[in-house]
């Protein structure tokens, strides 16, 4: 079974060992004289002011929320997709169905105006 | 050994091993991240024993929405108090272990369970097979999903459609009344149009 996922296991390694391989000849090539105007965060070179981690607006938390029920969505789409040519007509209509009973919260959250950035 | 055993060993401490900083993380966006990397570890597990849709369900739906709507939990939420001070989490790790509060009762803790799921798996005959490894495993699934369990296909949309009408209710602004209060609709009105 694990045969088949090879490639992604493979894949996988090969992209964590090119980031630790990178970083790795990089800090022993690279000169290391840190001090404390170094090591500031550096903000469009003007001095930092407060913390990194601010309070974000509440209002991205609502996208968040639309965009997990369209990705539960997104997930009937790919067995859908597999098997629409032997289902036909009934398998479009079916998901015609589908999305459309979504596209209804979709215009809901629309007109509620909670898309929009004002 | 063979693969699926490597793979599976693999996987499994990858997913205990974020899980654990989860909880030890003193930063939380940290632990949100690593949330998601053992939820990247159970993928492959579902992977490992044949379930390609479930795994892509998971990497979708957990690692995709519900890792980023945690880390925009963390980010509209007031994180000053919960940031600890500037020790490894590994440090942290070593001296959790050699607590007893927090190092030994949950190591016998989850001895214990561990015991338990080892008698009860070599006491009872597991009636699940090996699943075919077929690779169409997603056309089995789809094929089901759109012809037998039509109603519960759809219900599932209903579902989702309530889901977001709730989310929209519940993030609604300030200029939007709320349904069945006429009373407050007059202002509310008002300071829409002050905007």
């Amino acid at each position: 079974m694990v045969i088949n996922y090879l490639e992604v296991g493979i894949f996988a390694l090969v992209a964590v060992a090119f980031v630790a391989i990178t970083l790795a000849i990089g800090s022993l090539l690279r000169p290391k004289n840190p001090y404390a105007n170094k090591l500031a965060p550096y903000e469009c070179g003007e001095i930092p002011v407060g913390d990194g981690q601010v309070r974000f607006h509440i209002r991205y938390y609502i996208f968040a929320l639309v965009f997990l029920v369209f990705d539960v969505e997104i997930i009937f789409l790919y067995p859908w997709a597999v098997v629409l040519e032997q289902l036909g007509l009934f398998g479009l209509v079916e998901m015609l169905i589908f999305l459309g009973l979504l596209v209804v919260g979709l215009v809901y959250a629309w007109r509620k105006k909670v898309l929009r950035w004002v | 050994m063979s693969l699926d055993l490597i793979s599976f060993i693999v996987l499994g401490i990858i997913t205990l091993v974020s899980g654990y900083l989860v909880v030890a993380s003193a930063n939380l966006m940290h632990a949100a991240l690593f949330l998601g990397l053992s939820f990247v570890g159970v993928a492959g597990i579902y992977l490992v024993l044949g379930a390609e849709f479930l795994a892509a369900a998971q990497i979708l739906i957990y690692v995709g929405a519900i890792t980023t709507l945690i880390v925009f939990g963390i980010m509209v939420s007031n994180l000053q108090d919960l940031k600890a001070g500037g020790r490894g989490v590994w440090a942290r790790v070593v001296r959790n272990l050699a607590s007893f509060r927090r190092g030994l009762v949950p190591l016998v803790a989850a001895a214990g369970f561990a015991i338990l799921m080892l008698v009860i798996y070599r006491q009872s005959l597991w009636p699940a097979e090996a699943p075919p490894a077929s690779g169409s495993n997603l056309a089995t699934v789809g094929r089901l999903l759109f012809t037998e369990y039509v109603v519960p296909f759809e219900i599932a949309s209903v579902i989702l459609l309530a889901a977001v009408l709730g989310a929209v209710a519940l993030s609604r602004r300030d200029d939007q009344p709320p349904a069945g209060s006429t009373g407050q609709a007059a202002p509310a009105a008002e300071r829409k149009e002050g905007r």
